[in-house]
């Protein structure tokens, strides 16, 4: 509770009667100074008793509409206050939107309440710029008594979250070759049933959950409405790995490879989710794991997956367009690299005396991949996996020797493998400004995404704006093979 | 920034509506004050009362205090304890005027009537005995102090504004 200055003028008023009387040396005023002391502290004691009392006569309800916004709409932020009567004090309620979430019009974000008044709302547009979860605190409300000596904030109403996600990618073509894709990915014919479900853990019940999911016991013990999640008992793990090397980061603004790495690992845990499949998330950057998450089928977990996806930028990086097709080139298999030392091997002349050197010592691909980010995290976080385990491996073809060794590793170790290639050419700007090297380049990707395809159980899908692959596809050269 | 026009806008709009929060129980108890003035000490101190409860109108406690002003220049030196309990209760009429006006809880109006007996009782008492008037002027200013205190911090507890502890 504040004074107000017209309290602390009487509380002086208080003070000045004591005094005088003692130094005019008249009691008489003493009483008086007692007198006035009772009052002040009668109508505080008034005020005490307005303010604790204001639960049950005040009603704010905050709401914001809709509650899940990409990060480029807006969302409609509500405050309506009721009043079970009339009051004689003026009250104000603010609302309080939390850092992340910009206002359209500050001064909206207040709504009085003149002594008389019975309802007054307010509407405030808010953007959530960063992708997540926004929580607007309750809002606080300001009561002043109506002669003006006291004054109190606290907090009305509930909180409100406003979900923000990223930007929905308009044009993603995902397919084989240029063709999409058909078949909806991830679907499996699990069916559900009562046997074959293990209680998980419990969380508070939400609009929606069905009633036979509630947990009586914890319920009655703490007096909230709690239900129990059920983790399925199939043992098909889903294994989510998503690329976020320096590489990811080309691309338009909106529209890099990180982002659209970042709509098909939401897919696919989505598509995970559907089928109540556990859930094993690996992110990686130049250093390694970044982030990983155990594989689990809860709620909570496919939320707080569904988090860590939504954080997956474009890194931060230096210049990296023109570089993968060069390391892309200079990333050969295993295979054709002994090949070309054995051809060697025999060549006494010039230039195979030459270039021996440079091949002769071959090693294998998988020891010279195995400290590469992307390999060494599925063989340390996927290939421990148990049961029987699909890999969904979402990256670029910038590390062409990597991927494909990391494919093969994923696939000794689980049942499928799906890689998601994004070939730098539909990414990098400026790459189609030359449509027959782009094509080029397309092609290279393109046998190489075959040559992944080909493993056995692995599929390997291109991934990209679909408008550069049409132009990309549109100058093929006239005699050139698809 | 505000203009002369808007400053004397606002006080016209306060004086307004104080007028209009008047009620006929306040403006009676008011003018009560000058009568129980006149049957105690007289046309002078009735004087006094009816100034108190003209200004009483506008600012109930500036009242107060200039009716207190009054006393001390019509009451004599020396006063029996009766006397001043007269004086003292007629001149609180205003303030509990006011209480009345701003229509508050009955228990509000009763807790008014027991610190004033408390506060203003004990201080009577006091001043009648040996007591040095600095000290029951002291006693006066911390038991103010001391309750306005505890009253803050029940309102606190109450609506749990009382911070986290270490």
């Amino acid at each position: 509770m504040d004074g107000t200055r017209r309290f602390w003028s009487g509380l002086a008023g208080v003070g000045l009667l004591a005094v005088g009387a003692v130094v005019v040396a008249r009691p008489l005023v003493l009483v008086g100074a007692g007198a006035l002391g009772a009052f002040l502290l009668a109508t505080q004691y008034q005020f005490v008793r307005t303010v604790t009392r204001l639960d049950e006569t005040v009603t704010v309800e905050q709401s914001v509409t809709p509650d899940t916004v990409s990060t480029t709409d807006t969302a409609r932020l509500v405050c309506e206050v009721t009043l079970d009567a009339p009051r004689r004090e003026t009250l104000t309620v603010r609302l309080r939107p939390p850092a992340g979430v910009r206002v359209a019009d500050p001064e909206a974000l207040s709504v009085t309440l003149e002594p008389g008044d019975r309802t007054a709302s307010t509407v405030v547009s808010v953007e959530a710029p960063v992708a997540g979860s926004h929580t607007f605190d309750p809002p606080a409300a300001t009561v002043v008594d109506d002669r003006i000596r006291f004054r109190e904030t606290l907090s009305v109403g509930a909180p409100v979250t406003l979900r923000a996600r990223p930007p929905a990618l308009g044009d993603l073509h995902v397919g084989r070759g240029g063709d999409p894709i058909a078949v909806g990915y991830g679907e499996h014919g699990a069916t559900r049933g009562g046997a074959g479900l293990e209680p998980a853990e419990l969380r508070e019940y939400q609009p929606g959950d069905a009633a036979n999911r509630i947990a009586w016991k914890a319920t009655a013990r703490l007096d909230e409405t709690f239900v129990r999640e059920f983790e399925a008992e199939t043992d098909r793990t889903v294994a989510l790995v998503v690329d976020g090397r320096e590489s990811m980061a080309a691309g338009a603004p909106g529209r890099t490879k990180a982002d659209v790495a970042r709509a098909l690992g939401l897919a696919a845990l989505d598509s995970a989710r559907r089928a109540a499949d556990p859930l094993a998330l690996v992110l990686c950057d130049e250093a390694g794991v970044r982030d990983a998450l155990d594989p689990a089928a809860t709620h909570d977990h496919y939320e707080r997956a569904r988090g860590r996806l939504d954080q997956v930028r474009a890194p931060e990086t230096g210049d990296t367009s023109g570089q993968s097709e060069l390391r892309g080139q200079g990333h050969r298999s295993t295979d054709l690299a002994r090949q070309r030392a054995a051809l060697l091997a025999d060549d006494e002349t010039r230039f195979g005396r030459t270039l021996r050197p440079y091949v002769g010592a071959v090693g294998t691909h998988v020891e010279r991949v195995a400290d590469d980010p992307l390999f060494a995290a599925v063989r340390a976080r996927v290939a421990r996996v148990g049961g029987t385990v699909r890999t969904v491996l979402i990256t670029d073809d910038t590390h062409r020797a990597e991927v494909f060794e990391t494919a093969k590793l994923a696939r000794t170790r689980t049942e499928r493998v799906t890689v998601f290639l994004l070939p730098s050419v539909l990414y990098e700007p400026g790459a189609l400004a030359d449509p027959a090297a782009a094509y080029d380049r397309y092609r290279s990707f393109e046998e190489f995404r075959r040559r992944l395809d080909r493993l056995a159980g692995v599929s390997a899908f291109e991934a990209g704006p679909r408008d550069r692959l049409d132009a990309v596809l549109d100058s093929r050269p006239e005699g050139r093979p698809a | 920034m505000t203009t002369a026009a808007d400053r004397s806008s606002s006080v016209a709009d306060r004086i307004r509506e104080r007028f209009r929060s008047l009620t006929v129980p306040g403006v009676g108890l008011s003018l009560a004050t000058p009568a129980v003035l006149f049957a105690v000490a007289g046309p002078r101190a009735a004087a006094v009362g009816l100034f108190g409860a003209a200004i009483w109108l506008l600012a109930p406690v500036y009242a107060f205090l200039v009716a207190q002003a009054g006393l001390l220049a019509v009451a004599p030196e020396s006063l029996a304890i009766t006397n001043l309990l007269a004086l003292q209760g007629a001149v609180a009429l205003l303030l509990l005027a006011e209480l009345v006006t701003e229509r508050v809880h009955a228990v509000t109006v009763l807790g008014f009537l027991g610190l004033l007996a408390v506060l203003g009782g004990g201080a009577t008492a006091a001043v009648t005995t040996a007591v040095e008037p600095w000290v029951v002027a002291v006693a006066v200013l911390s038991g103010v102090g001391v309750v306005a205190y505890g009253l803050h911090r029940v309102e606190l507890v109450a609506l749990g504004l009382v911070p986290e502890g270490p």
